[in-house]
């Protein structure tokens, strides 16, 4: 009898071992608040990344797209475009009006979606709603990546001339004439004066099938990365995700591209005029989050007050004495884009082209005069505790998650890295800040451009 | 012929049914199947020294939100010196502000955000940081609010910033007709006042008030601490009990606030003012949280009134030139609460507009709103997810009830809402907008 119960009490203690040491497990996970990102490749290519979360009611949904190389021109007329094709809510017949029952229900519910503003390489829609709303997002997403070719009269009365409205509008904007004269310069086309009118000749010259060619191209699971935070099912979003087509062939611009003509380091002057916007952008290739965590110390530190003192104490950057005055009246601001595989960290000021455009030439001297390490940690701890607050205060809302998420890994920056990023900001080595500005020195593809300052409100 | 004939009825009927049945679950798929909060992630404790915690672990976002909510609204001024509550209240904003700035790296402050919210019932700081730094951050933003009496250096420009403030709210007529409707609706109740207090009582506050007012109501017993965002609240506890708790002094609880009112008037009055636009309040007194349900009707008839559809306000005045979109605003109170509907037309239409108004109200308390009354209340529910997402809205969120009635009115909101007794809606909105009892103000302005 006692050898029969023996292997039998030792299989219900193994048992009720498991069962403690599961319940622990568990314990041990509910215990550690900290948001959980995970990644998943789909059967079709399409990047899933998730952080699920039973404590809020509601999800957001982040889906990038990534777009083909082209001219940013090019690009910036055929994401308007397809804005266009997306929104139209005028007309029933158009391929969209599919989508907009989805949509309307989804606003019922309080819900929304996005869609975001082109101006990068990639595009970008978002939808938020509460748990309940899950279906109808999916439903939504399965409409959106099998939209019909529009037919030829609606695309040239409807689509064509509303985008074309809206170039003139958006191209005539400084900012972003500046940013695709930047991103071409980048991209190693010559700085062209005849931008604007480049992306109507572009407009006009396409075709609906070249429109559709795009459309289809782009809105491919491989292209597709997706970044859902909050309250979801997982599993359900992967089905759906996972049928999701693959189009797997490469939209190319049918139209010629300007021959490079590029100099290191250009800059554009409008002489004679009494303000300017100054654009200083670099690109730099296969950012890591150490590359990340260079790029954003420098950028708070550019943008903290007073500038001298952020880079002459902080950085220990011997700015030349005559641009010091300069610097401390000038209006600026430094931010960061993240781009596929690479990331635009760009200077943007306003103030006297004459002087602004000797000053950032002198910055730049400086900058490459700079010391190869900053070994000062006390200097600059109030700059790290600062920067780390300031990333965390980005990541507020869930969507604001997705999106970063999303962002994190278009870049070559693995997505988990979004909520770790404080973490590595507040235990900086402050030699990461010397490489980054080492390898802003090293690369050849800086760019300024000096515009005329935009009229005062 | 008749077995085949029922068939296909029954065939019909079926399909009918399933139609039905998809419809309805259709329906229910628009409505949000729960809140933003879930009763047993939520946690609260008690400390030694008065105050209590409540920790809510989100999990899904990347910054943290330290609300202290205190007890020391405007309904706290003493009867003679209206606006103290809201001057010691932005002294000790002023105060954080100068610590966010010069702050010690390791305290975690630089970078962080602040915000001051100073209603009638409390005074909520808001603080949100990085996860990283919610220990050091909350310890010396705990030591400032509560160890540290506020500053005479600081009294005078604060003072000076206030006045300023009340100067220019002098010239705004929504101001105006705002503080006349309180003040008329309230009488003698602590609400009648305004949060900002009267420029004349202001310039006669004096450091010594500002700081005896501090010492009795920034204490423990007055004041909870609401956290949202990644943090297991074993850890938010312990630290509460070790280092902050010894930080407060424990002080006398706030004495409630009367929750009716000795007296209610009704009735149109006209502000002096001349002009070719009239604005327009129209008041319905709502009851306390003391009566839950009463409280979730009048949310759910703001709705209603708040709605593009024809039971609406935009709806009911859309022929009358609105001047402004008109508004229907309910704050939840510890005391007696105001519906307020705002409109401004001009002012040959101030009449018409008034009948539309009463028309309007008159039709949510038929019998026939039942369907409107639910789309309103199905519309408050997505509304409260939809607005409590970030741990700011949350904690503050929490905070808001906390210090009327309790932080758990916030977590259970969503199911209270949803379980409304819809059968009563109606003769609830009746009662409610009774138009006999609507105090109405009236500022003619150009």
């Amino acid at each position: 009898m006692k050898r029969s119960l023996a292997p039998m009490q030792s299989r219900r203690f193994a048992l009720f071992a498991l069962l403690v040491f599961s319940l622990l497990l568990l314990l041990a996970w509910c215990a550690h608040a900290e948001p959980r990102v995970q990644r998943r490749f789909l059967p079709n290519r399409l990047r899933l990344l998730t952080c699920p979360s039973e404590a809020t009611g509601s999800f957001a949904l982040h889906l990038l797209l990534r777009l083909p190389p082209a001219d940013a021109a090019l690009l910036s007329v055929y994401s308007t475009l397809l804005s266009d094709y997306l929104a139209d809510d005028t007309d029933p017949q158009a391929p969209a009006a599919l989508l907009h029952p989805t949509a309307a229900a989804l606003k019922r519910l309080h819900g929304r979606i996005t869609v975001f503003p082109t101006d990068s390489d990639y595009f970008e829609i978002q939808c938020i709603g509460p748990a309940s709303a899950q279906p109808l997002v999916e439903k939504f997403l399965s409409t959106l990546f099998n939209l019909a070719r529009p037919d030829e009269t609606y695309f040239r009365r409807y689509l064509l001339q509303r985008a074309s409205d809206e170039l003139e509008l958006s191209l005539s904007r400084l900012r972003l004439l500046s940013t695709l004269d930047a991103r071409n310069l980048l991209a190693g086309s010559p700085p062209d004066p005849y931008l604007k009118q480049d992306a109507f000749d572009t407009l006009h010259s396409l075709s609906c099938d070249d429109f559709y060619a795009f459309y289809h191209s782009v809105f491919s699971a491989d292209k597709a990365l997706v970044a859902c935070v909050g309250t979801f099912d997982p599993a359900s979003l992967a089905r759906t995700l996972s049928d999701l087509p693959l189009r797997p062939r490469t939209w190319r611009a049918s139209l010629r591209r300007l021959p490079g003509d590029f100099q290191p380091l250009d800059v554009l002057s409008l002489p004679d005029l009494g303000g300017a916007e100054v654009f200083c952008a670099w690109r730099v290739d296969n950012p890591s989050l150490d590359t990340l965590v260079g790029a954003l110390l420098l950028a708070q530190a550019v943008g903290a007050e007073p500038f001298r003192l952020s880079l002459t104490d902080l950085l220990k950057v011997p700015v030349p004495p005559q641009f010091l005055p300069i610097l401390a009246r000038t209006t600026r601001a430094a931010s960061l884009t993240l781009l596929q595989h690479s990331l635009l960290f760009t200077f943007a000021s306003q103030s006297d082209p004459r002087v602004l455009r000797e000053s950032y030439l002198g910055l730049l001297d400086s900058l490459s005069n700079a010391p190869a390490s900053y070994s000062d940690a006390t200097a600059l701890a109030p700059l790290l505790t600062r920067t780390a607050n300031f990333q965390a205060l980005r990541l507020e809302a869930p969507a604001d998650c997705a999106r970063e998420m999303a962002r994190f890994e278009v870049a070559g920056i693995d997505a988990r890295n979004v909520f770790k990023l404080p973490q590595a900001l507040l235990q900086a080595d402050p030699a990461l800040l010397a490489d980054f500005v080492a390898s802003l020195k090293r690369n050849s593809q800086a760019v300024i451009v000096c515009l005329p300052a935009p009229p005062a409100d | 012929m008749s077995p085949t004939l029922s068939l296909r009825r029954i065939i019909a009927y079926c399909l009918l049914a399933l139609l039905l049945l998809a419809s309805t679950a259709n329906s229910a798929d628009l409505v949000p199947s729960r809140g933003p909060f879930l009763a047993d992630l939520v946690q609260a404790r008690t400390f030694s020294s008065g105050f209590t915690c409540v920790v809510d672990p989100l999990d899904c976002t990347g910054v943290v939100a330290l609300t202290w909510t205190l007890q020391a609204g405007s309904a706290a001024d003493p009867a003679d010196a209206p606006g103290l509550a809201n001057l010691v209240a932005h002294l000790e904003h002023s105060r954080l502000q100068q610590l966010l700035r010069q702050a010690d790296p390791a305290s975690g402050l630089l970078g962080a955000r602040l915000d001051l919210d100073v209603s009638r019932d409390f005074v909520n700081f808001t603080l949100r940081c990085s996860p990283l730094f919610w220990r050091p951050a909350l310890l010396a933003f705990t030591r400032a609010l509560f160890s540290e009496a506020p500053v005479q250096a600081d009294f005078a420009q604060v003072r000076a910033t206030l006045e300023g403030q009340l100067k220019r709210d002098a010239d705004d007529p929504a101001r105006l007709l705002d503080n006349a409707l309180y003040k008329r609706a309230f009488g003698t109740h602590p609400y009648a006042h305004p949060v900002a207090g009267t420029l004349d009582a202001l310039q006669k506050l004096d450091f010594t008030a500002a700081k005896r007012f501090w010492r009795t109501n920034y204490v423990g017993a007055r004041s909870a601490l609401c956290l949202s965002g990644p943090l297991p609240p074993s850890d938010v506890f312990d630290f509460c009990k070790q280092s902050l708790s010894p930080l407060l002094h424990h002080g006398k609880p706030a004495p409630r606030l009367p929750s009716k009112l000795e007296k209610r008037v009704s009735g149109l009055e006209k502000l002096p003012g001349t002009g070719s636009r009239a604005l327009c309040s129209i008041a319905f007194y709502a009851p306390a949280l003391s009566d839950p349900e009463g409280v979730l009707a009048c949310d759910t008839v703001l709705f209603a009134l708040n709605s593009r559809g024809p039971a609406g306000l935009l709806h009911a005045l859309k022929d009358l030139s609105p001047l402004r979109l008109p508004t229907a605003s309910f704050l939840t109170r510890q005391g007696p609460g105001l519906l307020v509907l705002t409109f401004e037309v001009p002012d040959d239409k101030l009449d018409q507009a008034l009948d539309a108004v009463s028309l309007c109200c008159k039709a949510l308390a038929s019998p026939a709103a039942d369907s409107t009354l639910l789309a309103a209340r199905d519309e408050a529910l997505a509304d409260y997810i939809a607005t409590t997402s970030t741990p700011l809205e949350r904690a503050t969120g929490l905070a808001f009830y906390q210090s009327k009635i309790g932080w758990r009115f916030a977590v259970d909101y969503f199911d209270r809402l949803a379980a409304l007794d819809l059968s009563r809606l109606s003769a609830r909105a009746g009662s409610l907008l009774d138009w006999q009892k609507a105090v109405i103000e009236v500022l003619y302005h150009d």
